[in-house]
């Protein structure tokens, strides 16, 4: 019995480390501080992806996103990551929110706010947001202005995929897989994107 | 045409983005093909660059209101602490880790529990111990055996084999009264039987029962009915090995050396005179001599006894007899007797007997000398008293 205890006492001390699989699993059984992992494990990225994708709220979509993995339990079945069921899910989510967006007369976050010169919205947010900080360099700054301009070049696909690989961490044959595409396409797509964005980006090389 | 383009174009796309994942993961810039080499080497640049770059935080709200949507879950699914734990425990890592811990507590308790006994037999003997008897003896019990000795063999041997401790599987000691004996009756038996040293016959092991001469004589004599009684009993016990292994075995091996004794004896009894020599010698293995010229002895014991007896009973009718003829005759049988017995002093007494009837006609008893009459009825003169008489 005590051997029981000890094992039981090793995976709780593990939870940190287990893989999203077996945190999802435990969560499924009733364990809801799994998810809690989860959701700190992947929020942000996931975020990141939102906005990547052109989603107007993109809290929004990782909560609507976290929402589904938690009532939908039986979606997953084991046969892919986590990490791959879940950037499907957000990316469907942000691709009924652009189609609800153009029946929208809401701001565009590629639209220049103020002037023409001035930041787009979606600029706006990702230097509003509480990670960044103020007294960050200058350089820093404008590679980001400089990159999120550039990602905005890029069409719909290569956008997708170099975010979920640079980004998300996802790999090539996870990104096929939540696109639902072939890993070469994935793959030219990839390389596409990093050309546009070494041509636009080139003079923070 | 153009799709073998597209091919190739996707296949060199796949080869940058490759040769670009591992220049990422830490391969050397010289490994990248030249023709990429500087495209990848800005691309690296860049991508350190991004990675530096803090993700967006997301808002606590969210958060939030994720975990109260798991919580709402959790509720409709109500499950107890214990269940939560045992569901995690029953999942198969816990499950095999119990498992080989459990098998190890009982190895470990089963070679503990082994060590007393390896200690005081042997492992060769714990083995033996081990194996079960039955499966010993299931051969002997499927077959009908048909050789009574060859059966008690097998059965010593299983029986040795079982480790049954010595005075269970050895059967008792029987002593041999030697064959003269056997037709002296029961008396002459009995002192035979006390008057010799006794001989045990020992069960011999499987592996040497069918290389013994005794078995092969056996074999090669055809069975009394008697003994063919006692073989067939024998082979009923042998058919009830599996219920009463040991006592069966035993009982086997103690007929296997009675019947042995009783064939002995009425061989020699029924031998003629000239035979009677050779018999125990034919019967007897070299293992056997000793006893055998015991049986001898007793032999002549037995015969000295008989003759004794007779010498009594013709001096008493001596002695009775008043009829002059009469006492003649029974006084040349007592002198005959007497002879054969070995009694000198009663043969000289019946010979001056005689003399004295024949002189007066009419011998009394009163004139038998004292010391004669006298005489030890066990004497065992020497044959060459005997003959110079």
């Amino acid at each position: 019995m005590w051997l029981l205890m000890m094992a039981a006492l090793v995976a709780l001390a593990a939870t940190e480390s287990a893989s999203d699989e077996a945190l999802y699993e435990r969560f499924v059984g009733g364990d809801s501080r799994a998810l809690g992992v989860l959701y700190d494990r992947h929020c942000r990225a996931l975020k990141a992806f939102a906005m990547q994708q052109g989603a107007a709220r993109p809290d929004d979509v990782v909560q609507d996103a976290f929402v589904r993995v938690v009532r939908n339990t039986q979606g997953f079945k084991g046969q892919s990551k986590f990490k791959t069921w879940l950037y499907a899910i957000a990316r469907n989510l942000c691709i009924d929110a652009s189609r609800r967006d153009k029946f929208r007369s809401g701001p565009s976050l590629d639209a220049p706010m103020g002037d023409d010169d001035g930041p787009t919205l979606g600029e706006r947010i990702a230097s509003d947001a509480p990670g960044l900080d103020a007294s960050r360099n200058t350089a820093d700054k404008q590679f980001r202005t400089a990159y999120e301009a550039a990602m905005q070049t890029l069409p719909d696909e290569q956008r997708e995929v170099f975010t979920l690989r640079e980004i998300s961490g996802l790999s090539f044959a996870e990104i096929a897989e939540a696109t639902a595409t072939n890993e070469n396409t994935v793959k030219s797509r990839m390389r596409y994107a990093l050309k546009a964005l070494r041509e636009a980006l080139a003079q923070f090389i | 045409m153009v799709d073998m383009t597209h091919d190739k174009r996707e296949h060199d796309d796949a080869a940058f983005v490759d040769a670009y994942e591992r220049r990422l993961a830490g391969g050397r810039s010289e490994d990248v093909p030249a023709l990429w080499r500087d495209e990848i080497e800005q691309m690296v640049v860049i991508h350190e660059r991004l990675v530096a770059l803090p993700l967006p935080e997301v808002s606590p709200a969210v958060r939030s209101a994720v975990l109260t949507a798991a919580a709402q879950a959790a509720a409709e699914r109500p499950q107890s602490l214990w269940s939560k734990v045992a569901e995690f425990l029953l999942r198969p890592g816990p499950i095999l880790a119990t498992a080989a811990a459990l098998a190890l507590l009982v190895a470990v308790g089963q070679r503990q529990a082994k060590a007393p006994v390896d200690a005081g037999v042997g492992g060769g003997a714990v083995a033996m111990a081990e194996r079960p008897v039955a499966a010993e003896l299931a051969p002997l019990a499927k077959e009908p055996v048909l050789n009574q000795e060859a059966a008690a063999s097998g059965a010593a041997a299983v029986v040795a084999q079982a480790q049954v401790p010595p005075a269970a599987a050895a059967p008792a000691p029987v002593r041999d009264p030697g064959p003269q004996a056997a037709s002296d009756g029961p008396q002459a038996v009995a002192k035979a039987d006390t008057q010799r040293p006794t001989r045990t016959i020992a069960a011999q092991p499987a592996s040497l029962a069918p290389d013994t001469p005794r078995l092969q004589e056996k074999e090669s004599q055809p069975a009394a009915p008697a003994q063919v009684a006692q073989g067939e009993a024998a082979s009923d016990d042998q058919r009830k090995l599996p219920l009463a292994p040991v006592m069966g075995m035993a009982r086997a091996e103690n007929n296997r050396a009675q019947n042995l004794d009783v064939l002995n004896k009425n061989q020699f009894a029924q031998a003629p005179a000239g035979a009677a020599k050779q018999a125990p010698e034919q019967l007897a293995d070299a293992a056997d001599k000793k006893g055998n010229d015991f049986d001898k002895a007793a032999s002549k014991d037995a015969q000295a006894a008989v003759a004794q007896s007779e010498v009594q009973q013709l001096r008493a009718a001596v002695e009775k007899t008043t009829d002059p003829a009469k006492k003649k005759t029974l006084l040349m049988k007592l002198r005959g007797a007497a002879l054969q017995a070995g009694d000198g002093k009663t043969a000289q007494w019946a010979e001056q007997a005689l003399a004295a009837n024949a002189q007066n006609g009419d011998a009394s008893a009163g004139g038998v000398p004292s010391k004669a009459k006298a005489a030890p009825a066990k004497s065992a003169a020497p044959a060459s008293e005997k003959t110079s008489y």
